[in-house]
């Protein structure tokens, strides 16, 4: 045969996936492993029926539901990651609380939670991508195409948890909110126009005027 | 504005619970008592994140090398707090808020655009278990400790071989080079079963960390003193396994021979061995430190006919095939001892959990029977004051980690995570706490732990196994691993090529150095009924008879 590790954890997740059946059909409800091990050899087998993705990820979901395992193991099936091999090669499949829920998560987009009563200031972008910002970057110095008033952000930042995206679509003006940076309040990196500590004296004015020979829109 | 517990795996996207976070299925809870990661200034590894140059790391250097950031921390000497760990040199040199001071406040581990960082978000961290008492019986017993997050192993024997030490010189040698393919650190003990010390001190000086007395190769008087003055000369420790026969002398002619002078008690319930049926009564002593081993913690109902099946097959009984077998296998399996010994655990009184691998017990298992058991004494007891479980949690931590560390002249390296330490930690999801680790770092590199399909776009592709990780591989493993050495033997010429560090601080211990384990009183066992009583107040409790950490997660 000349297996391939590869093929040998599919053994291996073969192995755990008939000891949950052969357990099930002894009337057993299943543990986490076992749930975990009849799910992924679920999605395995669907493929090498000739399921396409949607539907093998779908086989995986419909394989336990909560009353098939025990109590609590419902919530330790928090997600579940197989590769299967179709007909267009090894794709990856990602269930999500595969024993608990009957499908995938239906995709969404949390509003943005501004934190804080910071300064409140309009943005628009001005040039023609998406243009995405985050919680710790120097508002000062993002994307030159974003149109506001970039001296009322020095040393500010958005005031939005640590992860948050903030996108600015071409064209469409947003309001943010912003709060100030702590520590020193040493800049470095960035958009390279502040490079030192905020509250030196000039330091602002110096990057307003390089953020207008660079043109940064707003300096 | 509910602080998510966001990771960068994209799993841990629930609020912390407001009542703390559970052990797996037990009903055990940390309540953290400190954040120092959450809020506005919160790393995260990923897109978009915080760990980025400038934002939550600076392009000067000055950080740390490694931080674990974002964990749960639950050890014993720095309390349950959501923190970061700074790592320098494989060493912990701070605890607190990780970050870039250039632009966050309070910062205590400097991220710096070097830094290495193990997101740990979601997750408990607690110190990589010290397991006083292994038998190094088969290579793949250091496999299976890693896999139960044990990082530090006090080690007899090297392979299936009548020792019960690890002497001579051949043999310390051996179990030294065979060592440098495990990422675990090790104390080798040598045999003291001895009434003459030269062979005891030859071996020390050839590799040794401490002691072992075992009454399979003599356990009397005689070798304890001669042990002892060795140990007090060598600043080591000496574990012992006392004379279950009562031949050379009972209980308190053991206790005698110690003269006062501090000795590890192994297995102190008795069940593993020793002065059948009350070597219980050293517990609670000012200078005896005690210790459990695992199949007996906590007291259930198989564990009375598992252990008659264990000790013979262990002990080379034939019970009823040669006279006398059968007398002295069921003078050591006693349930009354057993049903006492969670109590004493529970009390405090009990300072160590270990395994005894392969030699009546599950080097696996120490982690997640210490925690098995304060969830079974907080069924059958009580709660405690909060916050949550904390206290009960962190003192049975205690007797997996920094205990046996202090006993054995190691804690100044590990048994902790306070600063100074060596960065060896087990990352826990809290859902199998002391069932699966995540991962296993040790001195600050990711040892063992999860990873599925190795051809897979993603680590986590089934079916994941906990096995070896980088830290595992080829030099690393010693690397990354300290040999503990008796003062003797720190210039001894070993096929190791790990950093040595020397015992120490072995022989003025007294029960007092057991952290949150420090209760001594007056332990009876009854000679005919084997009740046993502290300080005249009966001690005991219901076997637990389903216990938490187990049938939801394992295969069985």
């Amino acid at each position: 045969m000349r297996l391939l590790p590869r093929e040998q954890d599919r053994l291996l997740l073969f192995l755990a996936a008939e000891l949950a059946r052969s357990r099930q059909a002894r009337g057993l409800r299943l543990g986490q492993a076992e749930a975990v091990a009849l799910i992924g050899d679920a999605v395995c087998e669907a493929a090498r029926d000739g399921a396409s993705y949607a539907e093998a990820e779908a086989a995986g979901y419909a394989v336990l539901g909560e009353a098939d395992v025990l109590d609590g193991v419902g919530d330790l099936v928090a997600r579940v990651e197989v590769e299967a091999l179709f007909a267009d090669g090894s794709r990856l499949l990602v269930l999500h609380r595969p024993v608990l829920a009957d499908g995938p998560p239906a995709p969404s987009e949390a509003a943005v939670a501004w934190l804080g009563d910071g300064p409140r200031i309009s943005v628009v972008n001005e040039g023609d991508v998406l243009v995405g910002v985050t919680s710790h970057f120097h508002f000062f110095e993002v994307n030159r195409m974003l149109r506001f008033d970039r001296a009322a952000a020095w040393g500010m930042r958005l005031a939005v948890a640590p992860g948050v995206k903030v996108f600015f679509a071409p064209g469409e003006p947003r309001d943010v909110v912003l709060t100030g940076f702590g520590g020193a309040r040493v800049i470095r990196g960035h958009g390279g126009l502040a490079d030192g500590p905020l509250d030196a004296p000039g330091a602002r004015e110096a990057a307003l005027a390089l953020a207008r020979e660079r043109g940064y829109r707003g300096a | 504005m509910p602080d998510l517990e966001a990771g960068s795996d994209g799993r841990r996207t629930e609020p912390a619970a407001p009542g703390g976070v559970r052990l797996a299925d037990s009903d055990l809870w940390l309540v953290p008592e400190a954040d120092e990661c959450g809020g506005p200034d919160r790393i995260l590894p990923g897109f978009g994140n915080t760990m980025r140059d400038g934002l939550g790391v600076r392009a000067e250097r000055g950080g740390v090398e490694i931080a674990v950031v974002g964990g749960l921390v639950a050890d014993p000497l720095l309390g349950v707090r959501h923190t970061s760990l700074g790592v320098r040199d494989g060493r912990i040199v701070a605890v607190g808020r990780a970050g870039n001071p250039d632009t966050m406040d309070g910062v205590a581990v400097v991220l710096d655009t070097a830094t290495a960082v193990i997101d740990a978000t979601g997750l408990i961290v607690t110190p990589g278990g010290v397991d006083p008492h292994v038998h190094w019986l088969s290579p793949q017993v250091a496999d299976a400790a890693l896999a139960g997050g044990s990082t530090t192993l006090v080690i007899q024997d090297f392979g299936p071989v009548w020792n019960l030490g690890n002497n001579p010189a051949e043999g310390l040698a051996a179990t030294w080079a065979a060592l440098e393919a495990h990422p675990v650190n090790a104390a080798l003990l040598v045999r003291a079963s001895s009434a003459r010390p030269e062979p005891v001190e030859a071996a020390l000086r050839a590799g040794g960390a401490g002691l072992k007395i075992h009454e399979d190769v003599a356990a009397g008087p005689e070798q304890i003193r001669c042990a002892l003055d060795l140990a007090d000369e060598h600043d080591v420790q000496l574990a012992i396994h006392t004379d279950g026969l009562n031949e050379a002398g009972s209980v308190q002619d053991t206790f005698a021979a110690f003269g006062g002078r501090t000795v590890h008690a192994f297995h102190i319930e008795g069940c593993g061995g020793g002065h059948a049926p009350d070597l219980l009564a050293l517990a609670g002593r000012e200078r005896v430190l005690t210790s459990s081993t695992s199949p007996t913690v906590p007291f259930g109902p198989g564990a009375e006919a598992e252990h008659l099946a264990m000790v013979a097959a262990v002990h080379v009984l034939a019970p009823g095939g040669r006279a006398g077998d059968r007398t002295a296998l069921r003078a050591r399996v006693r349930p009354q001892t057993m049903a006492a010994e969670g109590v004493l655990h529970d009390l405090g009184v009990i300072a160590m959990l270990s395994s005894d691998s392969q030699g009546m017990g599950r080097v696996g298992e120490v982690y997640r029977r210490a925690l098995q058991n304060a969830d079974h004494m907080k069924a059958v007891r009580s709660g405690e004051p909060g916050p949550g479980d904390n206290a009960r949690v962190l003192r049975h931590l205690a007797k997996v980690t920094v205990n046996p560390a202090i006993a054995h002249g190691l804690a100044a390296h590990v048994g902790s995570l306070a600063v100074g330490r060596l960065a060896d930690a087990v990352l826990w999801w809290p859902q199998f706490c002391g069932v699966r680790p995540e991962l296993v770092l040790k001195a600050g590199i990711p040892a063992w732990g999860a990873s599925g399909d190795a051809n897979a776009t993603t680590m986590l592709a089934e079916p994941v196994r906990v096995g070896p990780q980088i830290g595992a591989q080829g030099g690393a493993a010693a690397r990354l691993s300290l040999a503990f050495l008796a003062g003797a033997a720190m210039d001894a010429e070993l096929p190791s090529s790990r950093p040595r560090v020397r015992v120490e601080r072995c022989r003025e211990l007294t029960a007092a150095d057991m952290v949150l384990n420090d209760r001594v009183g007056s332990v009876r066992v009854d000679p005919v009924s084997f009740a046993v009583t502290l300080d005249g107040e009966p001690v005991s409790a219901p076997p637990a008879e389903r216990v938490a950490f187990s049938d939801r997660f394992l295969l069985g």
